[in-house]
């Protein structure tokens, strides 16, 4: 049996995290909620997840910053940003240089269905990268080159 | 040439003239008088002469008669009185003599010498025959006397003086004669002289007065005409022709008198020129006053315009703050919006799923009746089962949590739009409105919160103060500014830990203060005295107007009355202090309102 994926959501405003949880309350797989970064890489410690989203602008850190900590520990984990600045350079940087999976646009409610399948993508881009070991970067690569298409 | 030479030289030739014409006259007299000056005086001598010679021959005569008897009459008489007389005559015959041969011609000199010898040879005999009577021998004293050699020498004595005295006769017609003709010769001369003379002075007189006449004219134009020339020079000058040109050069006294007067002209122009300057000096400083008034109309306008640009301004400068802050508000309004919608799009997936259950027990309770109850239990299973498959439960209970979450999000775009509305509303000067800072602190801390919280955590002393009457919008406007550039110079330090802005309210006699202090980079010194001036930055192009505390310490110190200080401790941040004055006179309107007040100022945390 497929193990249960999990996802983890970070963001310091509540409202927002229950927001989402209600949003995403069909789909299947473990849906962990932080409003702190500091105790988002406790539950990193604990817990083992597959996906990391994260918003951008937070008092303790930023997405990236707390996204460049977890890849340093975890490199498997998959990171995506929720943003109201997508033209943000540093960010474009960051997704180019395969630090962030997928920035994603706020609002979320716009996007419709669109959420929901990119956070599964990168479940299954998780899965790859787990099936092949180190080799799974360059299939997350191609991967992601597809997403992008 | 000058007058006076001119003159000088007129009479000159006029004199030359007169000379000439003199001398020609003094040579025609020089003419008459040669006759009369040579040859009358000439005949007049030899007449004298003659009638000289005569007398002087009739007076040896005389004295030889005289001298002659005397001795004879001495001899015979002895009377010593002829002897006396003799000796008195004797000399007088022989100087007469003498005179006579030195007085005479050639001819006489002879003629006398040869009578002086004679007579020389008598008066020794004589003198013997006297010496012989003084002797006392008379006798032959008279012999001498008597002898024929005294007789001849007397005899040839009187003969040649009796000849001579005729011949001297003779002589003396014939000059008297010749000495007429000469005379009458001269006389006609001289008449024929006059005659040529009176024509000739006549003639050269009527030219001499032609020549005066003519010099005069000549002269007397050349000085008339320049004069008056001159004159109407003057009188062309009198009628206000300044410019009238004077057109003589003569070298004469007119010629002075009209430089002089070209020179008087010259300075009337001058002083003409000067005149027409000054007035139009005046004409220009009237029309400099003009334009000054215009000047200063324009001015007036401009500062008018000035003023509402600067109100323009004031508010662009509002605008551009708040176009600072659009992306960090559309970021604020954005997360409750994107979640209220979230949850409105959920709780339409929970109506579908609650509505789906409801059907199912509708269903149920239609089939109570008529199903058994196996089938009714299967149903009960079924759902149980969809209820949980749609997590109902959990549905339910977050129901409310959701409402809360929606109408908490709602409420904070509510707020953000209207701070942002108050804060952007352009603001009527006259009319200011019950203010309370505190309230302003807040509204304005929710407008600037996105841009201060991931950078900064504001900490809150805020005293009870009573309200003011301000301009709510300015000065929520200089909260701002001061907030944002307390939050930004904590931003530009890049430090790890965040920055702390404190914001302390109180409240003096009569003065409401709001000190807002933050723990960045304090104001290098030399900057300091400049930041309250216009477009002084020291944040990048395009970051910043370089107004924001220009425009507030307007707002404060001029539209306010009230103080706009800043206190820099190197090292420990800045602190900005506005001071409002409280107007008493109002407090009681303030009071009324204040209980109807709508507090419109929500704070998120």
């Amino acid at each position: 049996m497929v193990e249960k994926k999990t996802v983890l959501f970070v963001d310091d405003d509540e409202a927002i995290l229950r927001s989402l949880g209600r949003g995403l309350l069909d789909e299947s797989y473990n849906k962990l909620f932080t409003k702190s970064c500091k105790e988002a890489l406790e539950i990193l410690k604990r817990e083992e997840v597959h996906v990391i989203v994260t918003d951008m602008l937070m008092p303790e850190m930023t997405g990236l910053e707390l996204l460049r900590i977890v890849k340093k520990e975890y490199p498997n984990i998959i990171g995506m940003v929720l943003t109201g600045y997508e033209l943000d350079t540093e960010l474009q940087n960051a997704v180019e240089q395969g630090e962030i999976f997928k920035l994603i646009p706020k609002p979320l409610w716009k996007l419709g269905g669109k959420f929901e399948r990119l956070v599964r993508r990168a479940l299954d881009g998780s899965n790859l990268q787990n099936e092949h070991g180190r080799s799974g970067g360059r299939k997350l690569m191609e991967c992601k080159v597809k997403l992008r298409e | 040439m000058r007058i006076s030479q001119r003159l000088i030289l007129g009479f000159l030739a006029i004199a030359m003239w007169v000379a000439v014409v003199g001398h020609i006259s003094l040579y025609q007299l020089n003419q008459i008088s040669d006759p009369l000056s040579n040859d009358i005086p000439e005949s007049v001598k030899s007449i004298n002469k003659t009638a000289y010679l005569d007398g002087l021959s009739q007076s040896i005569r005389y004295y030889h008669e005289v001298s002659t008897q005397s001795a004879r009459n001495y001899a015979f008489t002895q009377d010593k009185r002829w002897k006396q007389h003799y000796k008195d005559i004797e000399p007088e015959l022989d100087r007469v003599i003498k005179d006579a041969s030195e007085k005479g011609g050639e001819k006489d000199r002879g003629f006398f010498s040869t009578i002086y010898k004679v007579n020389h040879t008598l008066m020794e005999m004589e003198n013997k025959s006297i010496e012989l009577v003084d002797k006392g021998q008379p006798e032959e004293a008279i012999k001498i006397l008597e002898s024929s050699k005294y007789w001849d020498q007397k005899k040839n004595f009187e003969q040649d003086i009796g000849d001579y005295v005729s011949r001297r006769g003779i002589k003396y017609d014939e000059a008297l004669s010749s000495s007429t003709r000469a005379v009458n010769l001269a006389t006609k001369q001289a008449q024929d002289l006059i005659k040529t003379s009176t024509r000739l002075i006549l003639i050269f007189g009527v030219v001499a007065i032609i020549l005066a006449i003519g010099a005069g004219l000549l002269i007397s134009r050349s000085i008339y005409v320049p004069l008056f020339e001159l004159k109407a020079a003057a009188d062309e000058i009198g009628k206000g022709k300044i410019d009238t040109q004077i057109e003589i050069t003569s070298n004469d006294e007119v010629g002075q008198l009209a430089s002089s007067f070209k020179k008087m002209l010259n300075d009337l122009q001058k002083t003409t020129t000067s005149i027409d300057n000054l007035n139009l000096e005046i004409t220009e400083r009237k029309k400099a006053e003009e334009s000054v008034r215009h000047a200063y109309e324009d001015l007036e306008k401009a500062n008018q315009e000035m003023k509402e640009m600067q109100s323009q301004l004031v508010q662009s400068e509002k605008l551009s703050s708040i176009g600072q802050l659009a992306a960090g508000v559309a970021h604020e309004m954005n997360t409750p919006v994107g979640f209220v919608a979230s949850n409105f799009e959920t709780l339409e997936k929970y109506m579908i799923k609650i509505e789906k259950l409801f059907q199912m027990y509708s269903e149920l309770i239609d089939k109570i009746e008529t199903s058994d109850k196996a089938v009714l239990l299967d149903k009960v299973d079924a759902i149980s089962k969809s209820r949980n498959e749609m997590k109902i439960d959990f549905i339910l209970k977050d129901l409310s949590v959701l409402f809360n979450d929606s109408r908490e999000g709602i409420d904070r775009v509510t707020s953000i739009v209207q701070n942002l509305r108050d804060f952007s509303r352009k603001d009527d000067p006259e009319n200011f409105d019950i203010y309370n800072i505190n309230d302003g602190i807040r509204a304005t801390l929710v407008v600037v919160q996105n841009e201060i919280k991931y950078d900064a955590d504001v900490e809150m002393e805020l005293s009870e103060v009573p309200q003011i009457l301000c301009s709510t919008g300015q000065i929520n406007q200089v909260l701002l500014n001061i907030l944002m550039n307390a939050a930004q110079a904590i931003k530009s330090q890049e430090r790890d830990d965040k920055g702390k802005i404190t914001i302390r309210t109180y409240a003096t006699d009569d003065e409401v203060v709001c000190e807002i202090s933050d723990d960045g980079p304090s104001i290098e010194p030399d900057k300091l005295a400049k930041i309250f001036d216009p477009f002084f930055t020291t944040k990048p192009v395009g970051k910043g107007t370089g107004l924001g505390l220009s425009i507030s310490y307007d707002i404060i110190v001029n539209k306010h009355k009230g103080a706009l200080l800043v206190d820099n401790s190197v090292g420990k941040g800045t602190k900005f202090t506005i001071k409002l004055p409280i107007n008493k006179k109002e407090t009681e309107k303030e009071r009324m309102v204040e209980n109807n007040e709508n507090k419109n100022c929500i704070i998120r945390g």
